[in-house]
């Protein structure tokens, strides 16, 4: 029995209680401290993992064990329902479970400028990172959405108790958004695991199976295209809204300003990749093995052709509009924030390309914006600690270059990143993603005005961050600033690694892409 | 079979005896009395039955634990709602007799014993509402929850007229005679109409708000988490067992019923601004949910009679668990503040966090939020409908979740906000054990789903 997975999903929710406890009945940096401890545990400890199963790696070896899951378990918990217990890590999850684990290791110790409720506070974490971790590493439909589910409790606290002056708002808003499209998602779930019966009325819940039984009876006649096209939409929805695209993005802007910069770093670091995520494990993975009777795979009929014109449509929108949007924006956070949804456009369109360009692109794009954006959310945030009256409005801020240099750089070295700069992360999946587009028979033809509006609205993207950069960080430095030191330990070092990451990932791709690339061909037809 | 009424009824005469002494112990009997209850429905599950009246199968046993061991809940909440009144053994007399009437519900298998059962839970009932007399919403309440049970009482029993005229015999599942189609429709319609009044579901809801306000708060706590699920019993033993191959006229009803009850339940909780009375328009909408269980079975096929079934009795046990919890936590804001006020909740996290942790978990729960109990029974009810070809009922099952994020988040935001005074909570020992053992299981109650599961295939194959 592999209980590794079990640990890393177990440890962190277990640990929260009585770590809350030792804070509130001891000292609250016992909490503080205690949470810092298990988090870097768990870090190491999937790291550890990734080397002893992915570093070292063989692409075939890959999927002929466990259908293609890594320290995969599987217990029965519901068996009369098929509800089973089980967890697995292939080439899509496990580059996002060790990103998950990075994040919360730099979102953790960004933090140690909380000091109202510390102790609820790192319980919380610590909750949230169950949650992540768990929707990442679930194998079981209902599993993954009790997982997908439990993120919300600890994110609306932490936007409603640490946020800014609109938090109350913002966290609402936050919850309805978010459930009422995971209500949605459960409806397409309950579809799945109706057609995806097995035979004599065997019921399960367990994905791998599920994945055979839709092939199988999609193959006999008894699921048809329509009743996939349904299911698709349903969850896209759910998922859709988490990742977030226009028109269902308009939580986001809200709830990243307001939460406190290390929550919105998990926000926008681990959240949106749950949506993707999804969007990738449940439609695309799912369907994968489904083959019509001239062997076309369900993304090459013409349901499945119209499913990507509509999702390239909606990704380029969410490209193309968010980047207009984010280039007026004041608040520094509020246009990191857009930039976001813009950034997830671009995994949008990787996905609607289908080749292996386009997904890999994607997933790619995933994990570079999992290390960018949290960083970019974090500085925003020194800028707020470290200004006269904590604005973080760029019309009052000014010269920041000449107060924090180490932070300006890292600005403008992640902004740059953001924007696509080649030789750092966001640049391969780009590149990626585009070249997918453009190669793909179908979007590329036809359809080829997509691609190319696409490209061309990268170069908002880059003119909005150098525009930020520019009134940032090298105008004459106001008043706001004059009292400004350095930035603290805990407020830059978590960055720069974070920046790190970036520089690696551009420059040495092949470190995950391989791992990536076996599962994309895995799920290609 | 019989040791289960003596036992009752021994420590009921018990309990008046000495009523006027100690507290303590007339709670104790008292406790013991519902706990060896437990106990003894445990024995007699299975046993013989001498004739064709009773059943002693797993629908009495899952129906008398759930009476039963929420009425402990009753019982630890009147000891300190209460404690004005003398005759705490009154109090209790009438919450046991109640409970016979439960498991009278639960063990009949003839509609005259049923009704019986079912009259002997509703009399105790008023008796409690307006146990305080001298209070002027009690009394109010009290007279409002009588003249409308009375009411309904008299729909049960025109539509059990009916019911006879139509197939000739008070047995469960009688054929229905030739030529009787509109007979089955009004006694379907009639007896429909009566249970909803009892369950909640709106339009026959319009006590529960007024009732859930001014009532003690511990027949409150009767109301929601004891009577209600007698009632439900009630319900389930009428529609699938009495007068299950009539399911496509109750399934129709009751699908009318639940939509009424999700879509008002929750859009009036939205404006609500005393705790009760927002519990009190939860309470119809959860109803609704469980008539969502209800329609599946009429309209599904075995799986989804399963899993509505499954749905339900998760539901109801989760239902039990939160609002006794919430309803608990209220009554100790209450007695230090007042009044269920909105405004009295601010900032109790930080006055109390067992109070707030508890109540904020129950609420979280009532939405259903995974892995809460209250998200396994949703998740099933909403899985039969869908199973059942009434995804419809399902998506505004959804949308009703959706909207009730508003109500219970606002609570919780409001418990979460600094408080404006450092008045601290009292609580009660007996009722913080109460709350600590309620959130736990709340919180634990997912990995008990397969033992419901095996419990709704065993009512499903003995009916």
């Amino acid at each position: 029995m592999n209980i590794e997975l079990v640990l890393l999903l177990v440890v962190p929710i277990a640990l929260s209680l009585p770590i809350y406890l030792l804070g509130r009945l001891g000292k609250p940096s016992l909490a503080k401290w205690g949470t810092v401890v298990t988090i870097l545990a768990t870090t190491l400890y999937s790291l550890f993992l990734w080397i002893q199963k992915f570093v070292p790696f063989d692409a075939a070896n890959l999927f002929a064990t466990d259908g293609g899951f890594y320290y995969h378990i599987k217990l029965d918990w519901v068996p009369s329902v098929g509800i089973t217990f089980s967890l697995g890590v292939d080439g899509l999850s496990m580059p996002l479970l060790l990103l998950t684990q990075v994040v919360f290791l730099v979102s953790v110790i960004s933090s140690f400028y909380i000091h109202e409720q510390e102790s609820s506070y790192y319980a919380m974490l610590l909750v949230l990172l169950s949650g992540v971790t768990g929707t990442f590493v679930a194998l079981d439909m209902f599993l993954f959405y009790i997982a997908w589910e439990l993120v919300l409790i600890p994110m609306f606290f932490m936007i409603h108790i640490w946020g800014g002056p609109e938090r109350r708002y913002a966290a609402i808003k936050f919850f309805i958004y978010t459930h009422l499209a995971s209500l949605v998602m459960l409806i397409g779930l309950f579809f799945i695991y109706i057609f995806g019966v097995g035979p004599n009325g065997a019921y399960t819940f367990y994905l791998p199976q599920l994945k055979q039984n839709l092939a199988a009876n999609f193959a006999a006649g008894d699921v048809t295209l329509a009743n996939l096209n349904l299911i698709f939409w349903l969850v896209f929805i759910g998922f859709v809204t988490k990742f977030p695209q226009v028109p269902v993005h308009t939580w986001l802007p809200d709830a990243h300003v307001q939460a406190p910069s290390p929550g919105s770093s998990i926000l926008a670091g681990l959240l949106l990749k749950m949506g993707g995520y999804g969007l990738i494990r449940i439609p695309f993975w799912l369907f994968s093995e489904v083959q019509t009777t001239d062997g076309q795979g369900f993304f090459e009929t013409e349901e499945g052709k119209n499913i990507r014109l509509i999702i390239a449509i909606i990704g380029m929108v969410s490209l193309a509009y968010p980047a207009f949007v984010a280039l007026r924006q004041d608040d520094l956070k509020r246009m990191i924030a857009y930039s976001s949804i813009s950034h997830m456009g671009i995994v949008l369109l990787g996905l609607a390309a289908y080749n292996s360009w386009g997904i890999n692109g994607a997933i790619y794009m995933m994990i570079a914006h999992g290390v960018i954006s949290p960083g970019l959310f974090l500085l925003s945030g020194v800028v707020e600690h470290n200004t006269k009256s904590h604005t973080r409005l760029m019309s009052k801020v000014g010269g920041l270059a000449h107060k924090m240099p180490f932070t300006a750089g890292l600005f403008v070295f992640l902004g740059f990143a953001s924007a696509g700069l080649p030789g750092l992360a966001g640049f391969i999946a780009e590149i990626n993603a585009f070249v997918g587009l453009f190669a793909d028979p179908f979007l590329g033809g036809e359809y080829i005005w997509i691609p190319i509006i696409s490209v061309l609205s990268i170069i908002i993207t880059a003119g909005y961050y150098l525009w930020a950069i520019q009134r940032l960080l090298f105008n004459d430095p106001t008043e706001e600033l004059e009292d400004t030191k350095p930035a603290k330990w805990y407020e830059i070092w978590p960055v720069f690694t974070l920046a790190v990451f970036a520089l690696v990932l551009g420059l040495v791709p092949t470190l995950i892409w391989w791992v990536i690339d076996a599962f994309t061909q895995n799920i290609l037809p | 079979m019989h040791a289960l009424f003596v036992g009752l009824i021994v420590v009921l005469i018990a309990d008046l005896i000495f009523r006027e002494k100690a507290r303590l112990y007339v709670v104790t009997i008292t406790t013991l009395t519902l706990v060896a209850a437990a106990g003894l429905a445990f024995v007699a599950r299975g046993q013989s039955v001498e004739t064709d009246l009773f059943m002693f199968g797993d629908f009495f046993l899952a129906f008398t634990l759930f009476g039963v061991l929420s009425s402990i809940i009753v019982v630890f909440s009147a000891w300190q709602d209460m404690d004005m009144e003398l005759d705490l053994g009154v109090f209790f007399a009438l919450l046991l007799l109640a409970n016979i009437g439960g498991i009278l519900i639960a063990i009949s298998r003839n509609f005259i014993p049923l009704y019986i059962g079912y009259e002997l839970v509703s009399i105790p009932t008023y008796a409690m509402v307006a146990f305080r007399k001298k209070n002027r919403n009690a009394a109010e309440s009290g007279l409002k929850i009588f003249l409308l049970g009375a009411l309904s009482s008299a729909f049960i029993i025109y539509g059990l007229a009916m019911y006879y005229g139509a197939t000739g015999s008070f047995a469960f599942g009688a054929m229905a005679l030739n030529g009787s189609q509109t007979l089955q429709f009004a006694a379907v319609a009639l007896i429909a109409a009566g249970c909803s009044f009892k369950i909640g579901l709106v339009p026959f809801h319009f006590w529960i708000p007024d009732v859930y306000s001014g009532a003690p708060l511990s027949v409150v706590n009767f109301l929601a988490a004891s009577s209600k699920k007698m009632a439900f019993a009630f319900v389930f033993q009428l529609f699938f067992f009495g007068m299950g191959a009539w399911y496509e006229t109750w399934g129709l009803v009751f699908a009318i019923l639940a939509t009424a009850s999700i879509v008002l339940g929750n859009l009036a909780a939205v404006i609500q601004d005393r705790l009760m009375r927002i519990l009190a328009y939860s309470t119809i909408a959860q109803a609704g949910y469980i008539a969502i269980g209800i329609v599946s079975t009429a309209f599904g096929d075995g799986h989804a009679d399963q899993l509505a079934m499954q749905g339900i009795l998760f539901h109801i046990s989760a239902h039990i668990l939160m609002k006794g919890a919430a309803i608990v936590a209220v009554l100790m804001v209450v007695r230090t503040y007042g009044s269920d006020h909105i405004e009295n909740f601010r900032g109790l996290f930080h006055k109390s966090p067992l109070v707030g942790g508890a109540l904020a978990l129950a609420l979280f729960s009532l939405m259903g939020i995974p892995p809460l109990a209250g998200f396994f029974g949703k998740y099933f009810l909403f899985l039969s409908a869908v199973d059942a070809g009434v995804t419809w009922l399902a998506i505004i099952g959804i949308l009703g979740s959706a909207v009730s994020i508003y109500y219970y988040g606002r609570v919780i935001r409001i418990m979460a906000d600094k408080p404006e005074n450092d008045e601290p909570v009292q609580t009660h020992p007996g009722l913080s054990v109460m709350l600590v053992v309620l959130s736990l299981l709340t919180l634990v109650f997912g990995l008990f789903a397969n033992y419901f599961f095996d419990l709704a295939v065993n009512i499903l194959a003995t009916s």
